[in-house]
C-alpha cells in the first residue's frame, strides 16, 4: 500500500469511521487514506490453523503408547484443539517446554504430548515474529477496541512502540441507572417502548447485549414489531451450509438410514411431497438399500386380502405414490468419490446463494483442500468435521442513523443514550477461566502463564467501556427465565449504578378476542341437512350431545385430523372384530367346535397382512398376535358357554343398515351403521356390540343422549325384523386384572371368612358378563343368569319398558334435529367429550365442563325400572 | 445485626464439619452470608477456595449478591491498605467463584476433567432437552424390546402380558421399564444395584430364604397392622375410662383382643411369620362385644373392625406367600434385564450424539472423582478450604458421596431442615441428614437455629404444637424434638390479629358431587380474598397466596379467580403445547407443510390473527363442499393467502425461526395476546431456535418432533414476577423459601398414595414390588415384596406429607387460613399411625392439632351456598392502541467494489495448487516492482519461489506496450479511495492507477485461468464500473479509462 495514512480498526467500525473521515474533511471523496483491519498491518500467517491442527494430530499419534492416561483421547478433535491452543498460549506467553509441570502422571503425559509437536509453528507465529519487527508505523493510527487476550494487547503496544498512534476517544461522564423486568422479552420490549415514549432518535442510541447469542433474535422480533430501525454491529449464527455439509459427511461416514434421512432433511426439505416421503420411510423403510428400489411395498401387500378398508388402502397407496415420486427424484450420495460428491451437492444447493453462507462455503472449501490427502483416515475425517462444525455465519450490518446494537466485545463510539440489556450475573462480566485439561489448577503451576486475577482484570478492563458508552445509560436485567428460574443483576454492574434499579414500566397491549360458536339457523340448515335430512352415524350424533361445537366442526365444517392407518388400539379392535365375525360366521352357536388350533389359524390369517404391511413393527405385532390369540381363546370360552345358556341364536353378523327416523316430520334423521351382532328367537331379538373396553350402559347417559348407540341399534333391528326387542348388551373383549378375593371379618358373626375355593375362571366370567338393558322378562336370554349382568336365577332383576324405547328414540332425535337446525353449536363439552377430540386447537376450551346438554324434563321420565 | 448464640456459633465454628438444622424462618440466609463474609474477610479464605452449593440458581445468585454487598461495605470502612487490596481482589474474583447449584458444580467438574473418564468434551456442552431425551428413550425401548424378544420370546411375551391384558398395549411395560432404567442409571453403583434388585426376587423354599432386608420390612408391615389395631383398642378403653361408660362385655372383649396380641412381639422378633399370622388372626377372630346404645363407642368399634379387616386381608398363609414369590421371580428378572438394556441403549445413544442428560451430571462427576485413585477428588480437596451445602435435607446419596469425596473431612458446613425435605420424588433422602445429626462421633458440630423471624406468635406456636404431635407419631422415623420447638425471634412478631390461625370448615346447603364442591371451595377462597382485601389491613393482592398440594386443582382456582376479576398468577405444570396461541402457531406450521389441512386452516382463520367467524367459515364450506379452505380463499384472492405465502417464502429463505417471527407480525397478532400467551410464545420462540440450531430447518422434521412432544405435560411459561400485585397460586413445593402475609391452604381429607396403586412398584433401594398375577384369568394378589414395599412407601409418603404440611403452614407471616369441606363430625383425636394408615388427608392432621393447641385459633364453620355466583369481569388495564416508532429511516449502504464480482462457485481444487495464493503473489509483485520493464532478477529477488511460467507472465506484463506507455505518468499502486454518494459509501483499493494531466487510467490485474476476454468483461464489469464511479468523483475533470490485465491471456482488455 502506498497510502499515506492508515487507520487500523475492527471491520465493523469501518463504515462509521469512513463517514467520520469524510465529514472531518468536509468532502465526499478522499484518496490516499485507508481504513483497514489490524491483521492487514501484520505479516501474513504462513500456515492455516487447520493445517497446523492436522500436523499436530499426526505427531501426537506417534507418542500414543507413552501416554496411557490420554491414549483414548488422542483421536478426539476437541482434546487435540485444547492441546494446540495451549501450545499457542505457550508461544505467545513465551513459556518454554521445560517450564511445564510434571507433578503427576497426567502432567508428565501432557508434557510428552506437547513436546512431540513443540517445534511446529503456531497459528499466531506471524504476530509473535512481528514483536521483533522494528518497521516504523508512524503512518498508522489505531482505533481503540476490544482485545481478546493479553497477547493481542501486547501486539498493539508494540505497534505503538514503533510509532503508531492510538486515537483519542472523547470522554463522557455517564449517568447510570438500573431497570429490571420479569424476563428477557419484557426487558427488550420495555426498552423499545421507552425509546418511542421518550421520542429518542435512533442515531443517538446504542444497545449493548450482554448475552448477545440469545438476545439478538429477541431484538429482531421486538424491534421489528415496534418498527424501530436498528443495525447489528456483529451477528453470528449457525450456518446452513455447515449443517448441510456435516449431514452429508455423517452419511458418508456411517451410511445409515438415519443419517441419510438427516441429510435429506437438510438438503431436500423444499421438495414437494417431501413429507409423504418421510412419512413413508418412517412407516415402511428399514435400510438404505430399500431406498434404491421403487416403493411398491404397500401396493404389493394390498394385492392380498386384508382387514383394511378401501379408504385406508387408498390413503396408503396414495402415500406410497407420492413418496415414490420424491424417491425417484432424489439421489443417494455415492461412496467412493464421496468428498467431491458432497462438495458438489453443497455447491449446487440454493443455500449458497446467501452472501454470508457463501463465505462459509469458501472456508469449508479451504479446509477440504487443505486436508484432502488425508481425508480417507477415519480420525482425520472427524477432525475435518470438527473444524467445519466450528464455522459460523457472521455478519455485520450498517448502523449509521440507526439504533446501534452491539455486544460486550464490540465497543462502539459514544452516543447520547445507551441501554445495556441482559445484565445478569451469568452474562456479566462472564470471565471464563481456564478449563479442560489445562485448567486453572494446571496453569497456576506454569511459570509465565498470566495469573487468573490478572486475566480477569484484563477481561474486565476490555468490557468496562460499557460504563462510559453514552451520556445516559440504563442497565437492565431480567428476574427470571421463561421457565421461572430466578436470576439476579450482575453485582459488578449493580454496584456501579448511580441509582438503585427499579422495575421497567411496561405498557401491556392486549385485546381479547374469542370467536363465538354461533351460526344462523338458515346457515345451519344449509350446512347440516341434505334434502331435509340429517345424515350420520350414531356416534356422530352422540358427538353432538357430547359437545355441539365438536359436531359442528367435524360434521359441518368437515374438519378431521389426517392420520394414516397404523398399529394401534383401533386396528386391534378391527382385528378382534374380524376374528369374531369369522368365528361366529363359521360356527354360529357351536363355537366349541372352534378348537384352539383353528382359532390360531384364524388369528394368524388376520394378522398376516398387517404384519406384512407394518414390517417395522413386526416384533410388537408378533407379540400382539400371540397375546391376541390367548385373549380371544378366553373370549370364545365365555361366548361358547353363553351360547349354551340362551335360546337366542346369532343370526346377523356385522349387519349394515340405513334407516330414516322422524320421516313424518319437517326434517328427518337418516342413520347408517353396522350392528356387530343380532341374536334372535322366533319372536324376539337382542343386539350385541363388541367393545375393546369394559363399557356399561348408564340410564343417565342415555337420557343425556350420550349413549344412543345400543338403543338405536335395538330399535332399528326390531323395526327391521319385526321382532320384540328383548335387550341390548355390550360384550367386552378386554381382559383387565381382577382383584383376588381376600379374607375378611364378618361384622355380624365376628368370624374370619377366608375366600372360598372360587375358581379363577368364575371370577373372570363374572367380570365379563354382558352389560346392557333388558326389556323382556324372559329366562331365554340367560338360563343360568351368570352371563348377563343383573340376572338372577335366569331372570333379569331390572327390566325396562319396551315402549320407552320407541318414545325415547323419537324424542331424543327430534330434539337433536331441532337444535341442529336452529344453529345450536355451543361449546359445552360434557365430561368425556374432549378425551379423543381433535378440535382443541379450534375450540380453545379452558373452562368447566357440563353434565348434560339435554333438559332434564325432556328425557328423565324414560327408562324407569319396571322390576 | 444481633445474632443469637446459636447463629453466632454457626457463623464462627471452623475446623470441623458443621451441621446446622435451621427451622423455617430462622434467618438461615443471613447466617450463611455472615459466615461467608467472615471466612473471606476475617479468616482470609479466598473466594476461589470456597465452594458453596445451593438448591437453585436463584439462591446462588442471591448468595453472591449478598456476599458482594457485605464485602463492599467492609471495603468502604477499611483503612488498612493491604486489607483493602485483598478485599478488592476478592470482589473481582467473586464473579467466577464456585457459588452454584450442585448440578452446575458437577457440570463444571465434567467440563474440566472429562478426560478422566474418556468423555468427549463436547458432551458437557450438549445437554439434551426433555423432549430429546424422550425421543432417545423411545428408540432405546424399541431396540431393547427387539433384543429381549429374540432372547426368549415366551418369557418376554409373558412379561408383556403381565403388564396389560390388551394385546396391543405395551405402555405400562414401557413406563415401568423406563422408570426402572432411570433408577438404575441414577444409582451409585449400577451393576451392584442390578444384582441387589435381583437378589430380592430370588425363588425360595421357605420364608427364611427371603432376603433379610426385605423380610424385615415385611415384618415391619405386619407389626404396623397389629399396632394400628392395638391403638384402636386402646382408644376404645380410653373412651370407656374417660366417659365412665359401663359396657362390660365390650370392654372385656377389647381387653381379650389386646391380650391375644401380646405374644406377637416375640413372634416378630423371631421373624416367625406363621406365628405372627396365627396371633393376629386369632385376635381379630376373637368376639367383640356390642355397643348398641353407646354412640361414643360406635366409631371406635367400627375402626377396630375396619383395621381387623385390613389386617386379615393383608395376611395370607405362608405357602401362598412362597408360591407368589416364586411365580413372580422370573417376571422381575426379565423386567430388570429389559430396563438394563434400555439404559445401556440410551447411554450409548447419548454417547453417539456426544450429549448428556440432566442425571448424567451427577453420575459423570462421581465417576470423575473416583477415577484414577481419586485424583480429581484430591485436587478438589486441595482447592476448597470451605465447602458449604445449603438445603442439605434434599441431598441424595450420589450428591452426598460427591460432597464427601471433595471434602478434607473437617470442612463441610451443611445447612438444612429435615422437616422441610419435600423432594422425595426426586430422590432426596432426608435420612442422610438425620443420620448425621444423630451421629455424635467425630469432630462434628450440630447446631440448631430455633428462632423464627417470619411468622407471628400464634402461627409459630400452632406449628410447634401441631408438629410436635404429627412428627412424633409412634411408628414413623421422624421426630419433632425439643430442638425443633421454635420461639419468635423479635417482639415485633406478637399477634395483632384476632385469629391468626383459622380452619374454615365448609359445608354446603345442597350437596352435589365432589367435583362441584371443589369448584365451590375455589369460589369460597376467591370471595374470602375479595372480602379481606376490602376489610382488613391486607389491601394488596400480593399479600395473599393460595397453597395447593397438587397442580390438579389449580384450574378450578384460576377459573374462580378470573370470574371475580382477581389478578392472579400460577405456574401450570401442563398445558404449554396446548395453550391457545401455541396451538394456533403449530397449526400455521402444519399449514406451511400442507395448505389443504383444513383443521389447521380453520384454527388459524378463527384465531385473533384473522378473526373469521364460524358463520363465515360455514358459508365458505357450504359453497365449496369439496374444496379445501386454502383453494377457496385463494380463488377469492384473500389477503390471508397472501400472508400465508409471505411466511412460506420466509421459511424457505430463512428457516423456521424467521417464519415464526413473521407469523407474530401478521395483523399485530402477538401484540394483542394476553401476557401469559405472549410469554408462552417467547418460550416457544427459544425452543424453535434451539431446535433449528441443533437439527436444521426442516419443517417436516420439526412437525414430527412436535407431534411426539405435543401431548406431553410441559409447564407453561412464567408470566408474572414477585413485583406484580397479584394473588399467587402455587403448590407447596413452589412456595419453598417464600413467605406471604396471608396464606390460604387448600386442605383435603383424603389422600391417595399413587405408587401403591401401580401394579409394579419401583423403589430405589429395594427394587421391585410386583403384584402376583395368575394367568390366564389375570387374578391379582400381592406378593411379599409388594406388601413390604407398599408399607415402606406408605410410611415414607406419610412422613413426606407431614413435612409438606410443615412447609405450607410455616409460609404465612400474619395469617393462616386452611380451607376444606367437612362432614358433620370430624376427627379431633390426636393423630396416630392408625389415622394415617386410614389414608386421612391434611384436614384430619390439621384438626387433630387444633384439639391440643390453646392459642389464638379457631375452627370456623361456614355454610356455603351452592348457587352459582355471578362473577365480576376483571378490570383490564391493558392498552389496545399500539405505540410504534413511526419515522422513516433510510438505510445506508456500504460496498467494496471487489464484492461486485460475478460469482462462479469453483470446483474443489485438489491439485494442491491454490489460485488465491498465486493471485495475491502476482498482485504483490506488481505492487513492489519498480517501473516496467522488469528483469528476471528483480522478480526473483521479490518472489524466489514463483513458478517459472508466472515469472514469464510477469515479464510479459512488464513488456506490454500499453503498460509501458503509462510508466511516465504518476503511478499509484494499491490506490485507496473513499467515496460517498448520498446514502451509499464505497471504498477500496485500485490495483494500478496512472494519472496524467488529462487522463486517469486504471488497471485491474486478474489471474483467472481458462477465461476469455469476454468472460472477464462480464465477470468484472460491476467492479470496474464501481471504480470508475469513485474515480469520477476524485478526478471529475479527467478522462477516465479502465483496463483489465489478464495474466492468463497476457492481454490488456479495455473496458467500456
Amino acid at each position: 500500500m502506498n497510502t499515506k495514512t492508515i487507520l487500523a480498526a475492527p471491520a465493523y467500525l469501518h463504515e462509521t469511521l469512513l463517514h467520520d473521515l469524510l465529514d472531518t474533511h468536509h468532502t465526499n471523496a478522499l484518496d490516499q487514506l485507508a481504513v483497514v483491519p489490524f491483521n492487514a498491518l501484520l505479516p501474513k500467517a504462513e500456515y492455516s490453523s487447520s493445517y497446523l491442527l492436522e500436523k499436530t494430530f499426526e505427531r501426537i499419534q506417534t507418542v500414543a503408547d507413552k501416554c496411557p492416561h490420554f491414549v483414548s483421547m488422542i483421536h478426539n478433535p476437541s482434546f487435540l484443539k485444547q492441546l494446540s491452543d495451549f501450545r499457542k498460549d505457550m508461544a505467545e506467553y513465551q513459556i518454554d517446554i521445560i517450564d511445564l509441570p510434571e507433578n503427576d502422571d497426567f502432567q508428565k503425559e501432557l508434557k510428552i504430548l506437547i513436546q512431540c509437536f513443540y517445534d511446529l509453528p503456531v497459528s499466531s507465529m506471524n504476530q509473535i515474529e512481528y514483536l521483533n519487527s522494528t518497521e516504523p508505523m508512524h503512518h498508522v493510527q489505531i482505533y481503540p477496541s476490544y482485545r481478546s487476550s493479553l497477547f493481542s494487547s501486547k501486539v498493539i503496544s508494540h505497534m505503538i512502540k514503533c510509532g503508531a498512534q492510538m486515537m483519542e476517544q472523547p470522554q463522557v461522564h455517564s449517568y447510570k441507572t438500573g431497570r429490571t423486568a420479569l424476563n428477557r422479552r419484557q426487558e427488550i420490549e420495555a426498552c423499545a417502548q421507552y425509546i418511542i415514549e421518550q421520542n429518542l432518535s435512533p442515531e443517538d442510541i446504542t444497545i449493548v447485549l450482554c448475552d448477545s447469542a440469545n438476545d439478538q433474535k429477541l431484538i429482531k422480533m421486538v424491534f421489528n414489531r415496534y418498527h424501530l430501525p436498528y443495525g447489528f454491529v456483529s451477528t453470528s449464527e449457525k450456518s446452513k451450509v455447515v449443517q448441510l455439509f456435516l449431514s452429508i459427511m455423517q452419511y458418508l461416514k456411517d451410511q445409515s438410514l438415519n443419517s441419510l434421512i438427516q441429510y435429506y432433511h437438510c438438503a431436500c426439505s423444499d421438495i414437494e411431497h417431501f413429507d409423504a416421503f418421510i412419512d413413508y420411510i418412517n412407516m415402511f423403510i428399514e435400510n438404505t438399500a430399500q431406498l434404491s428400489c421403487p416403493f411398491t411395498h404397500v401396493k404389493d401387500t394390498f394385492d392380498q386380502p386384508s382387514i383394511f378398508d378401501e379408504r385406508q388402502k387408498k390413503q396408503l397407496i396414495e402415500l406410497e405414490e407420492l413418496a415414490e415420486s420424491v424417491r425417484s427424484s432424489l439421489s443417494i450420495p455415492e461412496g467412493q468419490a464421496s468428498l467431491i460428491t458432497a462438495y458438489d451437492l453443497v455447491r449446487q444447493h440454493s443455500v449458497v446463494k446467501d452472501t454470508d453462507e457463501l463465505k462459509v462455503f469458501y472456508r469449508i472449501k479451504e479446509i477440504l483442500e487443505a486436508h484432502y490427502e488425508v481425508i480417507h483416515d477415519e480420525h482425520m475425517f472427524d477432525l475435518i468435521c470438527f473444524e467445519i462444525e466450528s464455522l459460523n455465519k457472521s455478519t455485520s450490518h450498517s448502523f449509521i442513523n440507526q439504533i446501534c446494537v452491539t455486544d460486550l466485545t464490540h465497543p462502539v463510539p459514544v452516543r447520547k443514550q445507551a441501554f445495556v440489556l441482559g445484565c445478569i450475573q451469568s452474562s456479566f462480566p462472564d470471565f471464563k477461566g481456564c478449563s479442560g485439561i489445562f485448567d486453572e489448577d494446571y496453569v497456576s503451576q506454569v511459570p509465565g502463564y498470566p495469573k487468573k486475577a490478572v486475566r480477569q482484570a484484563f477481561h474486565f478492563e476490555q468490557i468496562a467501556w460499557i460504563f462510559n458508552c453514552a451520556e445516559n445509560i440504563i442497565f437492565s436485567a431480567s428476574c427470571a427465565d421463561y421457565e421461572g428460574k430466578g436470576r439476579q443483576m450482575s453485582i459488578e454492574i449493580e454496584s456501579r449504578l448511580d441509582e438503585k434499579p427499579v422495575p421497567w414500566n411496561i405498557i401491556k397491549h392486549q385485546k381479547k378476542h374469542r370467536v363465538e360458536f354461533k351460526i344462523q339457523p338458515d346457515t345451519a340448515k344449509d350446512l347440516f341437512l341434505k334434502e331435509g335430512k340429517l345424515h350420520g352415524s350414531i356416534s356422530s350424533f352422540e358427538k353432538w350431545f357430547n359437545c355441539p361445537a365438536s359436531y359442528f366442526l367435524s360434521t359441518g365444517l368437515r374438519l378431521r385430523k389426517q392420520e394414516y392407518p397404523e398399529f394401534n388400539i383401533a386396528l386391534m379392535g378391527t382385528l378382534q372384530h374380524a376374528i369374531l365375525e369369522e368365528v361366529m360366521g363359521t360356527y354360529h352357536k357351536n363355537i366349541h367346535e372352534c378348537t384352539e388350533e383353528k382359532l390360531s389359524e384364524i388369528v394368524e390369517k388376520m394378522f398376516a397382512p398387517v404384519i406384512q404391511l407394518f414390517t417395522k413393527k413386526r416384533s410388537f405385532l408378533s407379540v400382539a398376535k400371540n397375546r391376541c390369540a390367548r385373549n380371544m381363546t378366553l373370549i370364545f370360552e365365555f361366548l361358547n358357554e353363553m351360547e349354551q345358556n340362551t335360546d337366542f341364536e346369532p343370526k346377523k353378523m356385522e349387519q349394515r343398515f340405513k334407516t330414516v327416523l322422524l320421516d313424518d316430520q319437517t326434517y328427518s334423521v337418516q342413520i347408517q351403521g353396522i350392528i356387530d351382532r343380532i341374536d334372535m328367537t322366533h319372536d324376539m331379538l337382542r343386539v350385541l356390540d363388541y367393545k375393546s373396553s369394559h363399557k356399561s350402559l348408564s340410564v343417565s347417559k342415555i337420557q343425556s343422549g350420550l349413549q344412543l348407540q345400543l338403543l338405536t341399534y335395538l330399535y332399528v333391528a326390531s323395526e327391521l325384523y319385526h321382532k320384540t326387542a328383548a335387550g341390548c348388551y355390550y360384550v367386552s373383549m378386554k381382559n383387565d386384572d381382577i382383584k383376588a378375593p381376600v379374607s375378611k371379618v364378618d361384622g355380624r358373626k365376628l368370624e374370619i371368612i377366608d375366600p372360598d375355593s372360587t375358581v379363577e375362571m368364575d371370577l373372570w366370567k363374572q367380570s365379563h358378563r354382558l352389560d346392557g338393558m333388558t326389556f323382556e322378562d324372559t329366562n331365554m336370554l340367560d338360563f343360568d343368569g351368570i352371563h348377563i349382568k343383573g340376572f338372577k336365577n335366569g331372570h333379569p332383576t331390572k327390566i325396562y319398558m319396551v315402549e320407552d324405547l320407541t318414545g325415547f328414540i323419537q324424542t331424543i332425535y327430534q330434539y337433536l334435529i331441532d337444535q341442529v337446525t336452529n344453529g345450536h353449536i355451543a361449546l359445552t363439552p360434557t365430561e368425556d367429550a374432549c378425551t379423543f377430540c381433535d378440535h382443541f386447537s379450534i375450540c380453545r376450551f379452558h373452562s368447566l365442563k357440563i353434565k348434560s346438554i339435554v333438559p332434564e324434563e325432556l328425557t328423565a321420565h324414560f327408562f324407569k325400572e319396571v322390576k | 445485626m444481633r445474632w443469637s448464640p446459636n447463629q453466632q456459633k454457626a457463623i464462627d465454628t471452623i475446623g470441623r464439619n458443621v451441621v446446622v438444622s435451621a427451622s423455617a424462618g430462622a434467618g438461615k440466609t443471613a447466617v450463611l452470608t455472615a459466615r461467608l463474609t467472615k471466612r473471606v474477610a476475617k479468616d482470609h479464605v479466598p473466594v476461589t477456595s470456597i465452594l458453596a452449593m445451593t438448591f437453585t440458581e436463584a439462591a446462588a445468585a442471591e448468595m453472591k449478591s449478598r456476599l458482594f454487598s457485605s464485602l463492599s461495605n467492609l471495603l468502604k470502612d477499611e483503612t488498612d491498605e493491604t486489607q483493602r487490596q485483598y478485599l478488592q481482589d476478592q470482589l473481582v474474583l467473586l464473579g467466577s467463584a464456585h457459588v452454584s447449584t450442585i448440578h452446575s458444580f458437577c457440570l463444571s467438574l465434567i467440563k474440566e476433567n472429562y478426560f478422566m473418564i474418556n468423555l468427549d468434551p463436547k458432551t458437557a456442552s450438549n445437554i439434551l432437552s426433555d423432549e430429546e431425551c424422550t425421543q432417545l428413550k423411545e428408540d432405546a425401548w424399541v431396540r431393547a424390546f427387539n433384543t429381549m424378544l429374540q432372547k426368549d420370546e415366551k418369557e418376554f411375551t409373558e412379561l408383556c402380558n403381565y403388564f396389560s391384558g390388551r394385546s396391543d398395549d405395551y405402555e405400562a411395560l414401557k413406563a415401568n421399564a423406563l422408570k426402572l432404567a432411570l433408577v438404575l442409571s441414577e444409582s451409585e453403583n449400577r451393576e451392584e444395584t442390578i444384582l441387589r434388585f435381583k437378589s430380592y426376587l430370588q425363588p425360595v423354599q421357605t420364608l427364611s430364604q427371603v432376603h433379610p432386608e426385605m423380610m424385615n420390612i415385611f415384618m415391619e408391615a405386619c407389626r404396623s397392622y397389629a399396632l394400628c389395631i392395638e391403638n384402636a383398642l386402646d382408644e376404645a378403653l380410653d373412651i370407656i375410662n374417660k366417659d365412665q361408660i359401663d359396657v362390660a362385655s365390650f370392654e372385656s372383649s377389647v381387653r381379650l383382643r389386646k391380650e391375644k396380641l401380646v405374644p406377637l412381639k416375640d413372634a416378630l422378633e423371631l421373624m416367625n411369620y406363621t406365628e405372627v399370622y396365627r396371633i393376629i388372626r386369632n385376635s381379630c377372630e376373637s368376639p367383640l362385644g356390642r355397643v348398641t346404645k353407646e354412640e361414643a363407642l360406635k366409631p371406635v368399634r367400627k375402626k377396630i373392625m375396619d383395621l381387623c379387616n385390613d389386617a386379615v386381608a393383608f395376611l395370607i398363609p405362608e405357602d401362598q406367600l412362597i408360591q407368589s414369590i416364586n411365580e413372580m421371580s422370573s417376571y422381575g428378572h426379565t423386567l430388570i434385564d429389559l430396563a438394563d438394556l434400555i439404559d445401556q441403549n440410551y447411554s450409548q445413544a447419548k454417547l453417539d450424539r456426544q450429549a448428556m442428560d440432566f442425571s448424567d451430571m451427577e453420575q459423570f462427576a462421581l465417576k470423575i472423582l473416583l477415577a484414577d485413585n481419586k485424583r480429581t477428588a484430591k485436587k478438589m480437596q486441595r482447592q476448597f478450604i470451605d465447602i458449604l451445602v445449603d438445603e442439605f435435607q434434599d441431598t441424595n446419596d450420589v450428591q452426598n458421596t460427591i460432597i464427601e469425596l471433595i471434602s478434607r473431612g473437617n470442612n463441610i458446613f451443611r445447612v438444612g431442615d429435615i422437616k422441610q425435605s419435600i423432594y422425595r420424588f426426586r430422590g432426596a433422602r432426608p435420612q442422610i441428614m438425620r443420620d448425621l445429626i444423630q451421629t455424635t462421633a467425630g469432630s462434628q458440630e450440630i447446631i440448631f437455629l430455633s428462632e423464627n423471624y417470619r411468622s407471628c406468635k400464634s402461627i409459630v406456636e400452632y406449628n410447634n404444637y401441631l408438629f410436635d404431635v404429627l412428627m412424633n407419631i409412634h411408628g414413623l422415623s421422624q421426630s419433632y424434638t425439643d430442638s425443633d420447638w421454635v420461639s419468635i425471634g423479635t417482639t415485633g412478631q406478637d399477634d395483632h390479629n384476632e385469629f391468626p390461625v383459622e380452619f374454615h370448615a365448609l359445608s354446603y346447603e345442597k350437596t352435589e358431587e365432589d367435583e362441584e364442591m371443589g369448584d365451590l371451595k375455589a369460589d369460597y377462597i376467591a370471595r374470602q380474598i375479595l372480602a379481606m382485601k376490602q376489610s382488613t389491613q391486607f389491601t394488596k393482592w400480593s399479600d395473599y397466596c393460595v397453597l395447593v398440594r397438587s397442580h390438579a386443582v389449580k384450574d378450578k382456582l384460576r377459573y374462580s379467580f378470573d370470574k371475580y376479576g382477581i389478578p392472579n398468577s400460577m405456574a401450570v405444570k401442563s398445558g404449554f403445547y396446548k395453550s391457545i396461541s401455541l396451538q394456533e402457531i403449530i397449526a400455521f406450521f402444519k399449514l406451511l407443510n400442507n395448505p389443504h389441512d383444513d383443521l389447521s386452516m380453520v384454527t388459524l382463520l378463527t384465531s385473533s390473527m384473522f378473526k373469521m367467524s364460524f358463520e363465515m367459515c360455514s358459508k365458505l364450506r357450504i359453497e365449496n363442499r369439496n374444496r379445501s379452505y386454502y383453494d377457496v380463499l385463494k380463488a377469492l384472492n384473500s389477503d390471508i393467502i397472501e400472508h400465508y405465502h409471505q411466511v412460506k417464502e420466509i421459511y424457505h429463505t430463512s428457516g423456521l425461526f424467521y417464519a415464526f417471527k413473521a407469523m407474530m407480525e401478521i395483523n399485530d397478532y402477538y401484540f394483542m395476546l394476553p401476557v401469559q400467551e405472549k410469554t408462552n410464545l417467547d418460550l416457544f420462540a427459544d425452543r424453535i431456535y434451539d431446535f433449528e440450531q441443533k437439527n436444521g430447518s426442516s419443517l417436516i422434521q420439526y412437525l414430527n418432533f412436535l407431534a411426539q412432544i405435543e401431548d406431553q405435560p410441559t409447564s407453561e411459561a412464567i408470566s408474572s414476577s414477585t413485583l406484580d400485585d397479584v394473588v399467587r397460586i402455587m403448590t407447596v413445593h413452589q412456595s419453598k423459601g417464600l413467605q406471604f402475609s396471608v396464606v390460604f391452604f387448600w386442605s383435603t381429607f383424603g389422600t391417595r398414595i399413587m405408587d401403591n396403586l401401580e401394579k409394579c412398584m419401583i423403589d430405589s433401594q429395594m427394587g421391585l414390588g410386583l403384584m402376583h398375577l395368575s394367568q390366564p384369568y389375570r387374578i391379582k394378589r400381592p406378593t411379599l415384596q409388594r406388601m413390604a414395599l407398599e408399607h415402606k412407601n406408605t410410611l415414607e409418603e406419610f412422613e413426606e406429607n407431614i413435612r409438606l404440611l410443615y412447609v405450607a403452614t410455616t409460609r404465612p407471616q400474619k395469617k393462616l387460613i386452611m380451607v376444606d369441606q367437612v362432614k358433620e363430625t370430624y376427627n379431633t383425636a390426636p393423630a396416630n399411625l392408625a389415622m394415617l394408615s386410614a389414608k386421612r388427608g391434611f384436614s384430619d392432621m390439621l384438626l387433630s392439632g387444633m384439639e391440643q393447641f390453646s392459642g389464638y385459633h379457631r375452627v370456623l364453620p361456614v355454610v356455603v351456598t351452592a348457587e352459582k355466583v355471578q362473577g365480576h369481569s376483571s378490570s383490564d388495564t391493558s392498552q389496545t392502541e399500539i405505540i410504534r416508532y413511526n419515522k422513516h429511516v433510510a438505510a445506508h449502504q456500504v460496498q467494496t467494489p471487489s464484492s461486485l464480482e460475478e460469482r462462479v462457485l469453483p470446483e474443489l481444487n485438489l491439485s494442491g495448487y491454490h489460485a488465491n495464493t498465486r493471485g495475491t503473489q502476482l498482485h504483490e509483485l506488481v505492487e513492489h516492482l519498480p517501473c516496467a520493464p522488469w528483469t528476471k532478477q528483480q522478480i526473483h529477488e521479490l518472489a524466489p519461489d514463483l513458478h517459472y511460467s508466472d515469472v514469464h507472465k510477469m515479464l510479459q506484463l512488464g513488456n506490454n506496450e500499453f503498460f509501458l506507455s503509462l510508466q511516465s505518468q504518476t503511478i499509484h499502486k494499491e490506490y485507496s479511495f473513499i467515496v460517498r454518494d448520498g446514502l451509499s459509501l464505497s471504498h477500496g483499493f485500485i490495483d494500478y492507477l496512472a494519472v496524467s494531466d488529462n487522463t486517469v487510467t486504471l488497471i485491474d490485474f486478474k489471474s483467472d485461468r481458462h477465461v476469455t476476454d469476454e468472460l472477464l468483461k462480464e465477470r468484472y464489469s460491476g467492479q470496474i464500473n464501481a471504480y470508475l464511479h469513485a474515480l469520477h468523483q476524485l478526478y471529475p475533470l479527467h478522462q477516465l479509462e479502465a483496463y483489465i490485465y489478464s495474466f492468463d491471456l497476457n492481454q490488456m482488455i479495455k473496458m467500456n
